[in-house]
């Protein structure tokens, strides 16, 4: 499924550069973590 | 908009009641933000590039940066673009502030295209020469700062970091000083665009602080808990800020090391504006020497620079900005932005100990 398992491997492996992969990664928690507070309004 | 629009309807469908909230309106300003930025992103990239807006390389630079020429610039667009649709969507619009601030983000943006252009063209006749761009920013500033001092009910008292009772009157050198500020943190924010993520990062988290800053302000209950002034309708500029920050995380995702696009002078000088919009409305003026202690850091090394080399012939820093001066010193681009990333986040977190520490 994967060209190598933990995913950001993957991404590496398709030719990310490992600090792109390590800035798209925190930029995905920041979101979820936006997303998390929401959920104290949104109930 | 959506508040306008949508919130007048809740008598009949009381899920629309979340619209009031300006806790809820920020947060999806700032997701709605990010997917704007981070949709278009790829498409304003290709269009670019087919177009060959590509960044010139200062030869005297590191030479580890020469690889960046012809990278796609003017990306600054995408994050106008964002920050402004989000913001008339998601925050009042009845309300004059975020206008105010909508404006000067937009003047400031049309200069920095003006500039960019230039470079652009290589033509410095059909752009705008240092010289015009200060005046430029100046003139742009005073109209912020006229608008303030002869609004009803606005103070001109400065709010000291750390003291309560130090509140010193500025009078009608709140013109002045309102400028210095806006158009100081226009340029330090521009000065500090030298590395791959290391302007929009210091930008996201200054944003977060005063969207912070700005929600309290514009709440008497909170205002009034931490002895802060209320500035009446303030709160809604936490929107217009959380809208920054989530725009500018979305064009992180393509301006990070190694880069697929520049904010450009088109996005630096404005989101610098609109920081320094801001902490002039909520009256929060000095803290942003604190919030945005990396633009002030950047500035100060290229101003300590010149200085030296002009009064002794001697630099200080072996290239400035001094992220260029880390670099020469053999830290790898990476580390230089996240390291000032670091400080930012610590410096944001110290601004807003001050809310309390007086």
């Amino acid at each position: 499924m994967e060209m190598m398992a933990i995913r950001l491997k993957h991404f590496e492996m398709k030719g990310w550069e490992e600090s792109e992969v390590v800035a798209c990664l925190r930029i995905i928690a920041i979101l979820l973590a936006s997303l998390s507070i929401s959920t104290f309004k949104l109930r | 908009m959506l508040y306008l629009l949508l919130y007048p309807l809740h008598t009949e469908f009381a899920a629309l009641n979340v619209f009031r909230y300006l806790s809820f309106r920020l947060i999806y300003a700032a997701i709605t933000a990010f997917l704007i930025a981070f949709v278009l992103a790829p498409p304003l990239i290709r269009r670019l590039q087919a177009i060959k807006v590509g960044q010139h390389i200062r030869e005297d630079g590191p030479s580890s940066h020469l690889s960046k020429e012809g990278t796609p610039t003017m990306g600054g667009m995408l994050i106008l673009f964002a920050v402004m649709l989000a913001t008339v969507l998601w925050a009042d619009i009845t309300n004059p502030y975020v206008w105010l601030a909508l404006g000067a983000t937009f003047g400031y943006g049309m200069i920095g295209f003006a500039d960019d252009y230039r470079k652009f063209t290589g033509n410095k006749s059909r752009g705008l020469t240092a010289g015009q761009k200060i005046v430029a920013q100046g003139l742009l500033a005073l109209a912020i700062g006229l608008f303030f001092y002869y609004l009803p009910g606005y103070s001109t008292k400065l709010n000291v970091p750390f003291f309560k009772n130090f509140t010193p009157d500025l009078g009608l050198f709140y013109i002045p000083f309102a400028v210095l500020v806006i158009v100081g943190s226009s340029n330090a924010v521009n000065l500090t665009d030298g590395l791959d993520g290391l302007a929009v990062g210091p930008i996201m988290i200054a944003a977060l602080a005063y969207t912070i800053v700005a929600y309290v302000v514009g709440n008497k209950i909170m205002s009034d808990y931490l002895l802060i002034p209320h500035i009446e309708g303030a709160g809604e500029l936490a929107v217009f800020t959380a809208a920054i920050f989530g725009a500018s995380l979305g064009f992180l995702w393509f301006n990070t090391y190694p880069a697929t696009v520049f904010m450009g002078d088109v996005g630096s000088l404005p989101l610098g504006a609109a920081l320094g919009t801001v902490a002039v409305v909520s009256k929060h003026e000095l803290l942003l020497l604190l919030v945005g202690g990396v633009f002030v850091i950047e500035a100060i090394s290229v101003i300590f620079q010149v200085a030296s080399f002009k009064s002794r012939g001697k630099r200080i820093f072996l290239m400035a900005p001094i992220h260029h001066h880390f670099e020469m010193k053999g830290w790898e681009e990476p580390k230089v932005v996240v390291r000032l990333w670091i400080i930012a986040i610590l410096l944001a977190l110290l601004s807003l100990s001050t809310l309390k520490l007086r």
